[in-house]
């Protein structure tokens, strides 16, 4: 028995305390991103390109789920390389047209606010991101996925990235198909990004 | 027969549970707030933003340009800060139609701070002062704090979305603005065209983000500026 309990003590030390909660999960997973994309002085970092960021915020963004969330209805009706496409295409348009802000600005600062449930697994982690002193309200909501926290949705000032891209997804196709959506992505992607 | 009728009554009754839980998993768990945006004009709508497209294309976006190279950011900043301290009437009318005596008060000694230390405005000293800072109200925002709903959704010319509530606010706010009672009018119509002016970048970079990411621009506007007013109002 003497010999397990070392053994018994290093797993009870391995396992965390209790398990993270939203709220710590979003300071964390903020951190990490700014972190990332700017250096310690507060200026972007030199390499901060669109590929970049995608690949620093998908560390946290379930960007499966909000595409299939922004698809709503619609989703049944795609087949999974048409609803791949779309999703590669959306967030590839969403990073470059955001990515010139990123680098136009220096590091905001991003302080927790409050945190609500919003359903079973679901929280909104709301916080204040200040922009050359300029506070802006900014809630990520996240779902718990087996024990592991992602966020679904960005709410900028009460506009909801998801809703805005639903309700668009769901205008198109009222009127037209996946072929032509596909289309109008990669139309918007080749098209030269605005200069800031 | 009877026998059937009465089996089938019995399927069906059976069957309710079943038939309430089909219902129940067509609501999406994940309808957060969605808001709904009545747009019965949206066909007229749509022209006005196309116009509104073409206008900001060729007018509004040099105009920023013009603007941002003239202006250096310092001067610009002072602009926006006496702009934002004139506004002072609006934000107390919009906090008083609310009951909202608190946030009146700490707006009056921010307006005060602000105009005396601050040299007409110019600067911000009571933005260092935490107790002072309150969420800016409107007269639209009041409105809709009162139970007034939005109304049809409109896009005006030049001006862009709007919703009836929140015009009718606006036109209210036309007249709690100081400038509109500063009698020289060269004095006046450099003030007015300031506040134009002052509004442009921001609004210019908005809308370039919302068209180079936007499947549907005229969708993605409708939807931001009406989740965004309905946040304003429930804070």
């Amino acid at each position: 028995m003497k010999r397990f309990l070392p053994l018994l003590a290093f797993l009870l030390a391995a396992l965390p305390l209790r398990a993270e909660d939203a709220g710590t999960f979003i300071q964390r997973t903020v951190e990490d991103i700014l972190g990332s994309l700017y250096n310690a002085d507060g200026s972007p970092a030199p390499d901060l390109t669109p590929e970049k960021i995608r690949e620093v915020l998908g560390r946290s963004f379930d960007y499966d789920l909000i595409l299939r969330r922004s698809l709503g209805r619609h989703a049944q009706r795609l087949s999974e390389a048409d609803r791949k496409r779309i999703a590669d295409l959306t967030v590839l348009i969403l990073v470059r047209s955001y990515s010139d802000r990123f680098r136009q600005s220096r590091r905001p600062e991003v302080a927790v606010a409050s945190t609500r449930p919003l359903g079973q697994d679901r929280h909104e982690v709301a916080t204040t991101v200040r922009i050359d002193g300029t506070p802006y309200a900014v809630a990520y909501r996240v779902v718990n996925d087996s024990g592991r926290w992602r966020v679904y949705d960005v709410v900028i000032e009460g506009a909801s990235l998801l809703n805005n891209f639903r309700e668009q997804f769901d205008a198109h196709f009222q009127r037209s198909d996946a072929a032509a959506l596909i289309a109008q992505l990669e139309q918007r992607l080749q098209a030269p990004s605005p200069s800031p | 027969m009877n026998r059937i009728r009465r089996l089938l009554a019995l399927a069906v009754i059976a069957a309710a549970p079943l038939l309430v839980r089909a219902a129940d998993s067509s609501v999406d768990p994940f309808d957060d707030d969605v808001l709904s945006v009545y747009d019965p004009l949206e066909s007229v709508n749509r022209g006005i933003f196309a116009f509104n497209d073409v206008v900001f294309t060729y007018v509004l976006r040099p105009a920023r340009d013009g603007y941002v190279a003239a202006v250096p950011p310092p001067a610009r900043r002072g602009i926006r800060n006496v702009l934002r301290n004139l506004g002072y009437p609006v934000r107390l009318v919009g906090n008083l139609l609310q009951g909202r005596v608190e946030a009146a008060t700490k707006e009056t000694g921010t307006f005060l701070l602000n105009t005396t230390l601050g040299i007409g405005g110019l600067w911000k000293p009571a933005s260092k002062f935490e107790a002072l800072q309150v969420p800016t109200e409107d007269v639209g925002q009041a409105f809709g704090a009162w139970g007034i709903g939005p109304g049809p959704y409109l896009v005006l010319p030049i001006l862009g979305p709007r919703n009836p509530r929140d015009l009718v606010g606006n036109i209210a706010e036309g007249f709690l603005s100081p400038i509109r009672y500063i009698e020289e009018w060269e004095l006046r119509t450099a003030a007015q065209a300031a506040e134009v002016f002052d509004g442009l970048p921001e609004q210019v970079d908005t809308m370039e983000a919302i068209k180079a990411a936007a499947v549907d621009p005229y969708v993605a506007v409708r939807t931001a500026y009406s989740e965004r007013r309905a946040f304003l109002v429930s804070q």
